[in-house]
Protein backbone atom coordinates (compact mmCIF):
# COMPACT_ATOMS: atom_id res chain seq x y z
CA UNK A 1 0.00 0.00 0.00
CA UNK A 2 3.10 2.36 0.53
CA UNK A 3 3.68 2.48 -3.64
CA UNK A 4 0.10 3.53 -4.25
CA UNK A 5 0.90 6.88 -1.87
CA UNK A 6 3.41 8.09 -4.44
CA UNK A 7 0.99 7.33 -7.32
CA UNK A 8 -0.53 10.58 -8.44
CA UNK A 9 -3.93 10.87 -8.37
CA UNK A 10 -5.28 10.09 -12.35
CA UNK A 11 -7.63 13.72 -12.52
CA UNK A 12 -4.39 15.66 -12.15
CA UNK A 13 -3.91 15.44 -16.12
CA UNK A 14 -1.08 17.48 -17.69
CA UNK A 15 -1.91 19.84 -20.04
CA UNK A 16 -1.69 16.93 -23.41
CA UNK A 17 -4.14 14.87 -22.02
CA UNK A 18 -6.47 17.29 -20.94
CA UNK A 19 -6.54 18.97 -24.29
CA UNK A 20 -7.33 14.77 -25.65
CA UNK A 21 -10.13 15.16 -24.07
CA UNK A 22 -11.30 18.43 -24.51
CA UNK A 23 -11.43 17.31 -27.93
CA UNK A 24 -12.94 14.14 -27.59
CA UNK A 25 -16.02 16.29 -26.24
CA UNK A 26 -16.00 18.33 -28.89
CA UNK A 27 -16.81 15.17 -31.24
CA UNK A 28 -20.35 14.75 -32.09
CA UNK A 29 -22.75 12.02 -29.85
CA UNK A 30 -23.06 9.23 -31.41
CA UNK A 31 -24.58 7.53 -28.12
CA UNK A 32 -26.64 9.66 -25.77
CA UNK A 33 -28.33 8.04 -22.41
CA UNK A 34 -30.74 10.03 -20.65
CA UNK A 35 -32.23 9.11 -17.22
CA UNK A 36 -31.89 5.67 -18.08
CA UNK A 37 -33.51 3.25 -15.69
CA UNK A 38 -34.65 -0.42 -15.24
CA UNK A 39 -36.27 -2.02 -12.82
CA UNK A 40 -37.53 -5.98 -12.55
CA UNK A 41 -40.85 -6.86 -11.16
CA UNK A 42 -41.35 -10.17 -9.56
CA UNK A 43 -43.78 -11.68 -6.84
CA UNK A 44 -41.26 -11.26 -4.02
CA UNK A 45 -41.32 -7.20 -5.13
CA UNK A 46 -39.13 -5.22 -7.66
CA UNK A 47 -35.44 -4.44 -8.08
CA UNK A 48 -34.36 -1.28 -9.69
CA UNK A 49 -31.25 -2.73 -11.58
CA UNK A 50 -30.38 0.89 -13.21
CA UNK A 51 -31.40 4.14 -12.17
CA UNK A 52 -31.03 7.45 -13.29
CA UNK A 53 -28.18 7.08 -16.13
CA UNK A 54 -27.28 10.00 -17.95
CA UNK A 55 -23.80 9.65 -20.26
CA UNK A 56 -23.08 10.74 -23.55
CA UNK A 57 -20.57 8.47 -26.30
CA UNK A 58 -18.75 10.56 -28.91
CA UNK A 59 -18.02 9.52 -32.04
CA UNK A 60 -15.05 6.98 -32.17
CA UNK A 61 -14.58 6.64 -28.83
CA UNK A 62 -13.72 4.14 -26.99
CA UNK A 63 -15.71 3.57 -23.27
CA UNK A 64 -15.25 1.00 -21.34
CA UNK A 65 -18.13 0.00 -18.60
CA UNK A 66 -16.98 -1.81 -15.01
CA UNK A 67 -18.55 -2.57 -12.25
CA UNK A 68 -18.80 -5.30 -9.54
CA UNK A 69 -21.21 -8.20 -10.61
CA UNK A 70 -25.14 -7.37 -10.02
CA UNK A 71 -24.46 -3.05 -10.54
CA UNK A 72 -26.63 -3.75 -13.91
CA UNK A 73 -23.36 -3.61 -16.59
CA UNK A 74 -25.34 -6.66 -18.81
CA UNK A 75 -28.71 -4.77 -18.25
CA UNK A 76 -27.36 -1.81 -19.55
CA UNK A 77 -25.75 -3.02 -22.18
CA UNK A 78 -28.71 -5.48 -23.21
CA UNK A 79 -30.86 -1.54 -23.09
CA UNK A 80 -28.34 -0.31 -25.36
CA UNK A 81 -28.53 -3.24 -27.76
CA UNK A 82 -32.52 -2.77 -27.69
CA UNK A 83 -33.10 -6.77 -26.17
CA UNK A 84 -35.00 -5.30 -23.24
CA UNK A 85 -36.84 -2.07 -23.03
CA UNK A 86 -35.57 0.42 -20.15
CA UNK A 87 -38.65 1.49 -17.80
CA UNK A 88 -37.56 5.00 -17.72
CA UNK A 89 -35.49 7.35 -19.68
CA UNK A 90 -34.44 7.25 -23.14
CA UNK A 91 -31.95 6.26 -25.80
CA UNK A 92 -30.72 8.48 -28.87
CA UNK A 93 -28.12 7.32 -31.78
CA UNK A 94 -27.56 10.43 -33.28
CA UNK A 95 -30.23 12.24 -31.57
CA UNK A 96 -32.91 9.83 -32.62
CA UNK A 97 -34.46 8.25 -30.38
CA UNK A 98 -34.37 3.99 -30.81
CA UNK A 99 -36.61 1.31 -29.75
CA UNK A 100 -35.62 -2.36 -29.89
CA UNK A 101 -32.90 -3.96 -31.76
CA UNK A 102 -31.67 -3.13 -35.20
CA UNK A 103 -28.34 -3.55 -37.57
CA UNK A 104 -27.54 0.36 -36.34
CA UNK A 105 -26.02 -0.83 -32.98
CA UNK A 106 -23.71 -3.68 -33.51
CA UNK A 107 -23.37 -6.40 -30.73
CA UNK A 108 -20.71 -9.06 -29.77
CA UNK A 109 -21.93 -11.14 -26.65
CA UNK A 110 -19.87 -13.22 -24.36
CA UNK A 111 -21.09 -16.50 -25.57
CA UNK A 112 -19.91 -17.48 -28.89
CA UNK A 113 -23.34 -17.17 -31.11
CA UNK A 114 -21.74 -17.96 -34.07
CA UNK A 115 -24.44 -19.36 -36.54
CA UNK A 116 -23.32 -23.01 -36.28
CA UNK A 117 -24.55 -24.07 -40.09
CA UNK A 118 -23.06 -21.31 -41.58
CA UNK A 119 -19.67 -20.80 -42.87
CA UNK A 120 -17.24 -17.89 -41.51
CA UNK A 121 -18.62 -15.92 -44.51
CA UNK A 122 -21.92 -16.92 -44.61
CA UNK A 123 -21.95 -15.63 -41.03
CA UNK A 124 -20.41 -11.82 -41.76
CA UNK A 125 -23.14 -12.01 -44.84
CA UNK A 126 -25.61 -12.72 -42.44
CA UNK A 127 -26.87 -8.90 -41.52
CA UNK A 128 -26.88 -7.68 -45.24
CA UNK A 129 -28.79 -10.47 -45.84
CA UNK A 130 -31.78 -9.51 -43.45
CA UNK A 131 -31.72 -6.52 -44.77
CA UNK A 132 -32.01 -7.87 -48.21
CA UNK A 133 -28.98 -7.14 -49.85
CA UNK A 134 -27.40 -10.33 -51.85
CA UNK A 135 -24.33 -10.17 -54.63
CA UNK A 136 -21.16 -10.61 -55.19
CA UNK A 137 -20.75 -6.76 -53.86
CA UNK A 138 -22.12 -7.98 -50.39
CA UNK A 139 -19.37 -10.79 -50.37
CA UNK A 140 -16.78 -9.18 -51.78
CA UNK A 141 -17.29 -6.82 -48.31
CA UNK A 142 -17.58 -9.81 -46.39
CA UNK A 143 -14.65 -10.73 -47.61
CA UNK A 144 -12.66 -7.66 -46.47
CA UNK A 145 -14.41 -7.81 -42.89
CA UNK A 146 -12.72 -11.55 -42.78
CA UNK A 147 -9.79 -10.21 -43.78
CA UNK A 148 -9.56 -7.11 -41.68
CA UNK A 149 -9.73 -9.42 -38.42
CA UNK A 150 -7.27 -11.82 -40.34
CA UNK A 151 -9.44 -15.06 -40.91
CA UNK A 152 -9.15 -14.92 -44.75
CA UNK A 153 -7.86 -18.39 -44.89
CA UNK A 154 -10.83 -19.68 -42.50
CA UNK A 155 -13.86 -17.95 -45.04
CA UNK A 156 -14.95 -21.41 -45.69
CA UNK A 157 -15.01 -22.99 -42.57
CA UNK A 158 -17.75 -23.59 -40.17
CA UNK A 159 -17.66 -22.28 -36.86
CA UNK A 160 -17.06 -25.62 -35.16
CA UNK A 161 -13.87 -25.72 -36.48
CA UNK A 162 -12.64 -22.40 -35.33
CA UNK A 163 -10.75 -21.82 -31.61
CA UNK A 164 -12.59 -19.16 -29.10
CA UNK A 165 -10.48 -16.42 -30.12
CA UNK A 166 -11.37 -16.76 -33.81
CA UNK A 167 -15.08 -17.40 -33.14
CA UNK A 168 -15.14 -13.62 -31.34
CA UNK A 169 -13.36 -12.15 -33.84
CA UNK A 170 -15.50 -13.63 -36.92
CA UNK A 171 -18.34 -12.08 -34.21
CA UNK A 172 -16.78 -8.97 -34.30
CA UNK A 173 -16.48 -8.96 -38.26
CA UNK A 174 -20.06 -9.96 -38.49
CA UNK A 175 -21.40 -7.21 -36.10
CA UNK A 176 -19.29 -4.85 -38.27
CA UNK A 177 -20.71 -6.05 -41.76
CA UNK A 178 -24.22 -3.95 -40.88
CA UNK A 179 -21.48 -0.93 -40.69
CA UNK A 180 -23.33 -0.17 -37.30
CA UNK A 181 -22.98 3.49 -35.91
CA UNK A 182 -21.85 1.93 -32.39
CA UNK A 183 -20.33 -1.41 -31.60
CA UNK A 184 -21.82 -3.05 -27.64
CA UNK A 185 -19.46 -5.64 -26.90
CA UNK A 186 -21.32 -7.80 -23.04
CA UNK A 187 -17.80 -9.27 -21.92
CA UNK A 188 -16.30 -10.68 -25.05
CA UNK A 189 -13.42 -12.03 -24.09
CA UNK A 190 -14.91 -13.28 -21.05
CA UNK A 191 -14.64 -17.04 -22.17
CA UNK A 192 -11.43 -16.71 -23.12
CA UNK A 193 -7.67 -17.82 -22.01
CA UNK A 194 -5.26 -15.13 -20.61
CA UNK A 195 -2.97 -14.89 -23.85
CA UNK A 196 -5.32 -15.08 -26.07
CA UNK A 197 -7.12 -12.78 -24.80
CA UNK A 198 -4.37 -10.18 -24.40
CA UNK A 199 -4.17 -10.73 -28.55
CA UNK A 200 -7.70 -9.78 -28.78
CA UNK A 201 -7.66 -7.14 -27.21
CA UNK A 202 -4.81 -5.48 -29.30
CA UNK A 203 -6.44 -6.90 -32.24
CA UNK A 204 -9.60 -4.72 -31.39
CA UNK A 205 -7.48 -1.60 -30.67
CA UNK A 206 -6.26 -1.89 -34.34
CA UNK A 207 -9.67 -2.89 -35.80
CA UNK A 208 -11.22 0.39 -34.11
CA UNK A 209 -8.19 2.44 -35.22
CA UNK A 210 -9.00 1.79 -38.46
CA UNK A 211 -12.46 1.80 -39.08
CA UNK A 212 -14.93 4.57 -38.29
CA UNK A 213 -16.49 2.81 -35.50
CA UNK A 214 -17.22 3.63 -32.02
CA UNK A 215 -17.43 0.77 -28.98
CA UNK A 216 -19.11 1.03 -25.89
CA UNK A 217 -17.39 -2.31 -24.05
CA UNK A 218 -18.48 -4.38 -21.02
CA UNK A 219 -15.66 -5.85 -18.39
CA UNK A 220 -14.91 -6.71 -14.98
CA UNK A 221 -11.73 -6.52 -15.57
CA UNK A 222 -9.51 -3.49 -14.70
CA UNK A 223 -6.49 -4.02 -16.86
CA UNK A 224 -8.80 -4.50 -19.78
CA UNK A 225 -10.57 -1.76 -19.61
CA UNK A 226 -7.47 0.28 -18.92
CA UNK A 227 -5.94 -1.15 -21.64
CA UNK A 228 -8.46 -0.10 -24.07
CA UNK A 229 -10.57 2.81 -22.76
CA UNK A 230 -10.91 6.61 -23.64
CA UNK A 231 -12.72 6.91 -20.55
CA UNK A 232 -14.17 4.34 -18.20
CA UNK A 233 -17.80 3.97 -16.83
CA UNK A 234 -17.41 3.13 -13.26
CA UNK A 235 -20.79 1.57 -12.37
CA UNK A 236 -22.05 1.17 -8.54
CA UNK A 237 -24.79 -1.55 -7.28
CA UNK A 238 -27.81 -1.80 -5.63
CA UNK A 239 -29.11 0.28 -7.47
CA UNK A 240 -26.81 0.07 -10.03
CA UNK A 241 -25.85 4.37 -10.68
CA UNK A 242 -22.75 6.07 -12.47
CA UNK A 243 -20.33 6.12 -9.34
CA UNK A 244 -17.32 8.11 -11.40
CA UNK A 245 -16.64 8.14 -15.54
CA UNK A 246 -12.85 8.04 -15.76
CA UNK A 247 -10.94 9.79 -18.63
CA UNK A 248 -8.20 7.43 -18.60
CA UNK A 249 -4.52 9.35 -18.94
CA UNK A 250 -2.95 6.64 -20.65
CA UNK A 251 -1.65 7.83 -24.22
CA UNK A 252 -2.35 6.01 -27.08
CA UNK A 253 -0.99 3.72 -28.77
CA UNK A 254 -1.37 1.47 -26.13
CA UNK A 255 0.85 -1.70 -25.47
CA UNK A 256 1.09 -4.00 -22.76
CA UNK A 257 4.67 -2.56 -21.42
CA UNK A 258 2.83 0.42 -20.17
CA UNK A 259 1.41 -1.30 -16.97
CA UNK A 260 4.08 -0.47 -15.06
CA UNK A 261 3.71 3.35 -15.99
CA UNK A 262 2.13 5.67 -13.05
CA UNK A 263 -0.66 6.83 -15.16
CA UNK A 264 -2.00 3.31 -15.43
CA UNK A 265 -1.36 2.39 -12.25
CA UNK A 266 -2.84 5.81 -10.68
CA UNK A 267 -6.13 4.59 -12.81
CA UNK A 268 -5.94 1.10 -12.12
CA UNK A 269 -5.77 1.93 -8.27
CA UNK A 270 -8.51 4.66 -8.31
CA UNK A 271 -11.28 2.03 -10.21
CA UNK A 272 -10.43 -0.83 -7.75
CA UNK A 273 -11.17 2.06 -5.18
CA UNK A 274 -14.33 2.74 -6.33
CA UNK A 275 -15.66 -0.82 -6.96
CA UNK A 276 -13.77 -2.93 -4.01
CA UNK A 277 -14.42 -0.31 -0.65
CA UNK A 278 -11.62 -0.19 1.58
CA UNK A 279 -14.37 -1.04 3.77
CA UNK A 280 -15.29 -4.70 1.70
CA UNK A 281 -11.66 -5.84 1.31
CA UNK A 282 -9.08 -8.46 3.41
CA UNK A 283 -11.40 -11.60 3.18
CA UNK A 284 -14.48 -9.88 3.46
CA UNK A 285 -14.83 -10.74 7.61
CA UNK A 286 -15.00 -14.48 7.19
CA UNK A 287 -13.50 -16.20 10.28
CA UNK A 288 -11.13 -19.42 8.38
CA UNK A 289 -10.53 -21.89 11.22
CA UNK A 290 -7.09 -23.18 11.59
CA UNK A 291 -6.83 -27.27 10.32
CA UNK A 292 -3.59 -27.89 10.45
CA UNK A 293 -0.83 -28.24 13.45
CA UNK A 294 1.62 -29.05 10.83
CA UNK A 295 4.77 -26.29 12.09
CA UNK A 296 5.75 -24.87 8.93
CA UNK A 297 4.15 -21.36 9.25
CA UNK A 298 3.05 -19.39 6.25
CA UNK A 299 2.42 -15.60 6.42
CA UNK B 1 3.55 -46.18 -20.66
CA UNK B 2 1.25 -49.00 -20.33
CA UNK B 3 -0.89 -49.04 -16.89
CA UNK B 4 0.07 -52.03 -14.82
CA UNK B 5 -1.64 -55.18 -15.75
CA UNK B 6 -3.91 -55.92 -13.21
CA UNK B 7 -5.41 -52.49 -13.73
CA UNK B 8 -6.03 -53.08 -17.66
CA UNK B 9 -9.56 -53.94 -18.47
CA UNK B 10 -11.38 -55.42 -21.55
CA UNK B 11 -12.17 -52.74 -23.93
CA UNK B 12 -15.30 -51.46 -24.02
CA UNK B 13 -15.74 -51.94 -19.85
CA UNK B 14 -13.96 -48.36 -19.30
CA UNK B 15 -16.41 -45.82 -18.21
CA UNK B 16 -17.57 -43.96 -21.22
CA UNK B 17 -15.39 -45.16 -23.50
CA UNK B 18 -16.29 -45.81 -27.05
CA UNK B 19 -15.37 -48.95 -28.50
CA UNK B 20 -13.92 -49.51 -32.31
CA UNK B 21 -15.80 -49.85 -35.20
CA UNK B 22 -14.46 -53.61 -35.28
CA UNK B 23 -15.39 -54.38 -31.51
CA UNK B 24 -18.91 -52.16 -32.38
CA UNK B 25 -19.22 -55.27 -35.94
CA UNK B 26 -18.15 -58.01 -33.38
CA UNK B 27 -20.40 -57.55 -30.15
CA UNK B 28 -23.23 -56.73 -32.79
CA UNK B 29 -22.70 -59.87 -35.09
CA UNK B 30 -22.15 -62.14 -31.68
CA UNK B 31 -25.37 -60.84 -30.40
CA UNK B 32 -27.52 -61.87 -33.58
CA UNK B 33 -25.12 -65.07 -34.18
CA UNK B 34 -26.19 -66.08 -30.33
CA UNK B 35 -30.10 -65.26 -30.48
CA UNK B 36 -30.15 -66.88 -33.87
CA UNK B 37 -28.03 -70.23 -32.94
CA UNK B 38 -30.48 -70.01 -29.80
CA UNK B 39 -33.57 -69.98 -31.51
CA UNK B 40 -32.36 -72.70 -33.94
CA UNK B 41 -31.44 -74.91 -31.43
CA UNK B 42 -34.98 -74.43 -29.73
CA UNK B 43 -36.62 -75.07 -32.47
CA UNK B 44 -34.82 -78.17 -34.19
CA UNK B 45 -34.17 -79.83 -30.72
CA UNK B 46 -37.68 -80.41 -30.02
CA UNK B 47 -37.60 -78.31 -26.80
CA UNK B 48 -40.06 -76.24 -28.38
CA UNK B 49 -43.15 -77.10 -31.18
CA UNK B 50 -41.37 -76.91 -34.12
CA UNK B 51 -44.85 -75.84 -35.72
CA UNK B 52 -45.28 -72.97 -33.33
CA UNK B 53 -41.37 -72.30 -32.89
CA UNK B 54 -40.20 -73.01 -36.62
CA UNK B 55 -36.35 -72.43 -36.70
CA UNK B 56 -34.94 -69.05 -38.80
CA UNK B 57 -34.50 -71.02 -41.71
CA UNK B 58 -37.94 -71.93 -42.12
CA UNK B 59 -38.54 -68.29 -41.64
CA UNK B 60 -36.24 -66.95 -44.46
CA UNK B 61 -37.63 -70.20 -46.22
CA UNK B 62 -41.52 -69.11 -45.62
CA UNK B 63 -40.35 -65.68 -46.69
CA UNK B 64 -38.96 -66.43 -50.07
CA UNK B 65 -42.18 -68.16 -51.35
CA UNK B 66 -44.21 -65.38 -49.74
CA UNK B 67 -42.29 -63.01 -52.10
CA UNK B 68 -41.57 -65.06 -55.13
CA UNK B 69 -44.56 -66.48 -55.33
CA UNK B 70 -47.52 -65.03 -53.39
CA UNK B 71 -47.04 -61.63 -54.32
CA UNK B 72 -45.95 -60.69 -51.07
CA UNK B 73 -43.75 -57.51 -52.61
CA UNK B 74 -47.41 -55.48 -53.21
CA UNK B 75 -48.76 -55.96 -49.67
CA UNK B 76 -45.06 -54.51 -48.27
CA UNK B 77 -45.41 -51.35 -51.25
CA UNK B 78 -49.01 -51.01 -49.77
CA UNK B 79 -47.84 -50.76 -46.04
CA UNK B 80 -45.12 -48.72 -47.17
CA UNK B 81 -47.65 -46.31 -48.71
CA UNK B 82 -49.70 -46.12 -45.31
CA UNK B 83 -46.35 -45.09 -43.42
CA UNK B 84 -45.23 -42.95 -45.52
CA UNK B 85 -48.79 -40.67 -46.02
CA UNK B 86 -50.04 -41.35 -42.91
CA UNK B 87 -46.23 -40.07 -41.34
CA UNK B 88 -46.02 -37.24 -43.99
CA UNK B 89 -48.89 -35.91 -43.14
CA UNK B 90 -48.24 -36.11 -39.11
CA UNK B 91 -45.09 -34.09 -40.18
CA UNK B 92 -46.57 -31.58 -42.05
CA UNK B 93 -49.47 -30.40 -39.81
CA UNK B 94 -46.73 -31.07 -36.34
CA UNK B 95 -43.75 -29.28 -37.82
CA UNK B 96 -45.61 -25.59 -37.84
CA UNK B 97 -47.35 -26.47 -34.49
CA UNK B 98 -44.02 -27.54 -32.55
CA UNK B 99 -42.20 -24.82 -34.40
CA UNK B 100 -44.78 -21.72 -33.07
CA UNK B 101 -45.69 -23.60 -29.99
CA UNK B 102 -41.80 -23.87 -28.97
CA UNK B 103 -40.88 -20.12 -29.98
CA UNK B 104 -44.41 -18.39 -28.52
CA UNK B 105 -45.89 -18.70 -25.35
CA UNK B 106 -49.32 -17.75 -27.18
CA UNK B 107 -50.01 -20.88 -29.41
CA UNK B 108 -47.81 -22.85 -26.62
CA UNK B 109 -50.48 -22.33 -23.80
CA UNK B 110 -53.43 -22.04 -26.05
CA UNK B 111 -52.90 -25.51 -27.83
CA UNK B 112 -50.71 -27.81 -25.50
CA UNK B 113 -53.13 -28.29 -23.13
CA UNK B 114 -55.26 -29.76 -25.90
CA UNK B 115 -52.67 -31.78 -27.10
CA UNK B 116 -50.98 -32.95 -24.81
CA UNK B 117 -53.36 -35.79 -22.89
CA UNK B 118 -53.92 -37.28 -26.25
CA UNK B 119 -50.14 -38.64 -25.79
CA UNK B 120 -52.05 -40.61 -23.18
CA UNK B 121 -54.79 -42.21 -25.44
CA UNK B 122 -53.71 -45.62 -26.96
CA UNK B 123 -54.41 -44.90 -30.35
CA UNK B 124 -55.72 -48.33 -30.93
CA UNK B 125 -58.74 -47.18 -28.56
CA UNK B 126 -59.63 -44.88 -31.56
CA UNK B 127 -59.84 -47.84 -34.07
CA UNK B 128 -63.76 -48.42 -33.11
CA UNK B 129 -64.53 -44.67 -34.16
CA UNK B 130 -62.83 -44.82 -36.91
CA UNK B 131 -64.63 -47.46 -38.06
CA UNK B 132 -67.57 -45.45 -37.68
CA UNK B 133 -66.80 -42.52 -39.08
CA UNK B 134 -64.68 -43.32 -42.08
CA UNK B 135 -65.41 -47.00 -42.44
CA UNK B 136 -63.29 -49.95 -43.18
CA UNK B 137 -61.00 -47.91 -46.23
CA UNK B 138 -57.95 -46.82 -46.84
CA UNK B 139 -58.94 -43.57 -44.98
CA UNK B 140 -59.26 -45.36 -41.85
CA UNK B 141 -55.82 -46.75 -41.54
CA UNK B 142 -54.26 -43.52 -42.32
CA UNK B 143 -55.68 -42.03 -40.05
CA UNK B 144 -55.09 -44.67 -37.28
CA UNK B 145 -51.02 -44.58 -37.89
CA UNK B 146 -51.88 -39.83 -38.34
CA UNK B 147 -53.23 -40.37 -34.62
CA UNK B 148 -50.66 -43.10 -33.46
CA UNK B 149 -47.68 -40.13 -33.28
CA UNK B 150 -48.99 -37.00 -33.86
CA UNK B 151 -49.54 -35.90 -30.52
CA UNK B 152 -45.92 -36.75 -29.53
CA UNK B 153 -44.63 -35.33 -32.95
CA UNK B 154 -46.34 -32.00 -31.75
CA UNK B 155 -44.74 -31.99 -28.17
CA UNK B 156 -41.34 -33.29 -29.02
CA UNK B 157 -40.74 -31.05 -31.65
CA UNK B 158 -41.72 -27.94 -29.40
CA UNK B 159 -39.10 -28.99 -27.23
CA UNK B 160 -36.77 -28.81 -29.87
CA UNK B 161 -37.39 -25.53 -30.32
CA UNK B 162 -37.78 -24.76 -27.38
CA UNK B 163 -33.83 -25.97 -27.02
CA UNK B 164 -33.01 -23.25 -29.48
CA UNK B 165 -29.86 -21.12 -28.16
CA UNK B 166 -31.85 -17.70 -26.49
CA UNK B 167 -28.36 -16.25 -27.87
CA UNK B 168 -28.18 -17.11 -31.10
CA UNK B 169 -31.79 -15.17 -31.81
CA UNK B 170 -31.15 -12.32 -30.03
CA UNK B 171 -27.74 -12.47 -31.64
CA UNK B 172 -29.89 -12.44 -35.59
CA UNK B 173 -32.02 -9.77 -34.03
CA UNK B 174 -28.92 -7.37 -33.48
CA UNK B 175 -28.16 -7.82 -36.85
CA UNK B 176 -31.56 -6.80 -38.07
CA UNK B 177 -33.62 -9.91 -38.65
CA UNK B 178 -37.06 -9.25 -38.46
CA UNK B 179 -39.54 -11.52 -36.16
CA UNK B 180 -40.23 -13.49 -39.50
CA UNK B 181 -36.46 -13.75 -40.47
CA UNK B 182 -35.46 -14.68 -36.85
CA UNK B 183 -38.04 -17.34 -36.95
CA UNK B 184 -37.28 -19.37 -39.90
CA UNK B 185 -33.66 -18.34 -40.37
CA UNK B 186 -32.35 -18.77 -37.01
CA UNK B 187 -35.16 -20.73 -34.95
CA UNK B 188 -36.21 -23.61 -37.25
CA UNK B 189 -32.78 -23.57 -39.05
CA UNK B 190 -31.23 -24.05 -35.50
CA UNK B 191 -33.71 -26.72 -34.42
CA UNK B 192 -33.60 -28.39 -37.98
CA UNK B 193 -31.13 -31.35 -36.69
CA UNK B 194 -32.71 -32.08 -33.72
CA UNK B 195 -36.28 -32.31 -35.55
CA UNK B 196 -34.74 -34.84 -37.92
CA UNK B 197 -33.66 -36.64 -34.73
CA UNK B 198 -37.24 -36.36 -33.34
CA UNK B 199 -38.80 -37.43 -36.94
CA UNK B 200 -36.36 -40.55 -37.27
CA UNK B 201 -37.73 -42.26 -33.46
CA UNK B 202 -41.48 -41.04 -34.37
CA UNK B 203 -41.06 -42.69 -37.43
CA UNK B 204 -40.11 -46.25 -35.87
CA UNK B 205 -43.27 -45.69 -33.53
CA UNK B 206 -45.41 -45.78 -36.88
CA UNK B 207 -43.97 -48.87 -37.61
CA UNK B 208 -45.17 -49.98 -34.40
CA UNK B 209 -48.74 -49.03 -34.97
CA UNK B 210 -48.29 -50.64 -38.73
CA UNK B 211 -49.37 -54.13 -38.03
CA UNK B 212 -52.56 -52.63 -35.65
CA UNK B 213 -53.79 -50.03 -38.48
CA UNK B 214 -53.83 -53.55 -40.99
CA UNK B 215 -55.65 -56.01 -38.45
CA UNK B 216 -59.08 -54.36 -38.41
CA UNK B 217 -60.81 -54.49 -42.27
CA UNK B 218 -57.90 -55.04 -43.84
CA UNK B 219 -57.31 -57.41 -47.27
CA UNK B 220 -53.82 -55.59 -48.10
CA UNK B 221 -50.67 -54.94 -46.34
CA UNK B 222 -47.97 -56.66 -43.89
CA UNK B 223 -50.29 -56.94 -41.51
CA UNK B 224 -53.04 -58.55 -43.16
CA UNK B 225 -50.65 -61.25 -44.45
CA UNK B 226 -49.86 -61.84 -41.13
CA UNK B 227 -53.40 -62.11 -39.74
CA UNK B 228 -54.14 -64.57 -42.57
CA UNK B 229 -51.24 -66.64 -41.89
CA UNK B 230 -52.87 -67.04 -38.53
CA UNK B 231 -55.67 -68.76 -39.51
CA UNK B 232 -53.82 -71.31 -40.81
CA UNK B 233 -51.10 -71.30 -38.22
CA UNK B 234 -48.66 -70.50 -40.34
CA UNK B 235 -46.00 -69.08 -37.68
CA UNK B 236 -43.11 -69.06 -40.26
CA UNK B 237 -45.19 -66.56 -42.54
CA UNK B 238 -45.89 -64.21 -39.45
CA UNK B 239 -41.98 -64.41 -38.36
CA UNK B 240 -41.51 -63.48 -42.20
CA UNK B 241 -43.60 -60.49 -41.62
CA UNK B 242 -42.18 -59.51 -38.58
CA UNK B 243 -38.74 -59.88 -40.13
CA UNK B 244 -39.94 -57.83 -42.87
CA UNK B 245 -41.08 -54.77 -40.65
CA UNK B 246 -38.17 -54.83 -38.57
CA UNK B 247 -36.09 -54.82 -41.90
CA UNK B 248 -37.82 -51.51 -43.19
CA UNK B 249 -37.80 -50.14 -39.88
CA UNK B 250 -33.94 -50.62 -39.63
CA UNK B 251 -33.61 -48.87 -43.38
CA UNK B 252 -35.84 -46.06 -42.92
CA UNK B 253 -33.91 -45.46 -39.70
CA UNK B 254 -30.38 -45.78 -41.32
CA UNK B 255 -32.26 -43.35 -44.26
CA UNK B 256 -32.89 -40.72 -41.67
CA UNK B 257 -29.60 -40.80 -40.20
CA UNK B 258 -27.89 -40.63 -43.12
CA UNK B 259 -30.08 -37.22 -44.18
CA UNK B 260 -28.58 -36.10 -40.46
CA UNK B 261 -25.15 -37.60 -40.82
CA UNK B 262 -24.78 -36.17 -44.49
CA UNK B 263 -26.91 -32.21 -44.22
CA UNK B 264 -25.72 -31.43 -41.00
CA UNK B 265 -22.17 -32.10 -41.03
CA UNK B 266 -21.34 -29.07 -38.56
CA UNK B 267 -24.14 -30.85 -35.73
CA UNK B 268 -22.33 -34.17 -36.03
CA UNK B 269 -21.37 -36.25 -32.73
CA UNK B 270 -18.94 -34.02 -30.28
CA UNK B 271 -19.26 -30.55 -32.51
CA UNK B 272 -19.73 -27.27 -30.74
Amino acid sequence: MTAVATLPDYREQSPAVAERFRKLKQRPVVLSVRGLGKTFGSTEGTVTALQGLDFDVYRREFMCVIGQSGCGKSTLIRILSGLEQPTSGELLLDGKVVHGPGPDRGMVFQSYTLFPWLTVKQNVMFGPKMAGRTGTAVEQEARQWIEMVGLSDFENSYPFQLSGGMKQRVAIARALANQPRILLMDEPFGALDAQTRAQMQEYLLQIWKNIDITILFITHDLDEAVFLADRILVLKAKPGRIDEIIEVPVPRPRSLDQAIDPEYLATKHRINELIHPREQRGGGGVEIPRMTMAGDEVE
Amino acid sequence: MTPPSRHRLIPGWRFFEPIGWKGKLGLGLLAWGSFLLGWHLLSVSGWANPRLLPSPLEVLRAMAELFGERGFGADVLVSLRRILLSFGAAVVVALPLGLLMGAFAFPENLLNPLISPFRYLPAPSFVPLLLMWLGTGEMQKLALLFLGVIWFLVTLLMDNTRAVSRDLVESAQTLGANRRQALLKVVFRSALPTYVDTIRQMLAVSWTYLVIAEIVAATDGIGAMMMRAKRLVRVDEIMAGILVIGVLGLVSDAILRGVRWGCFPYARDGRK
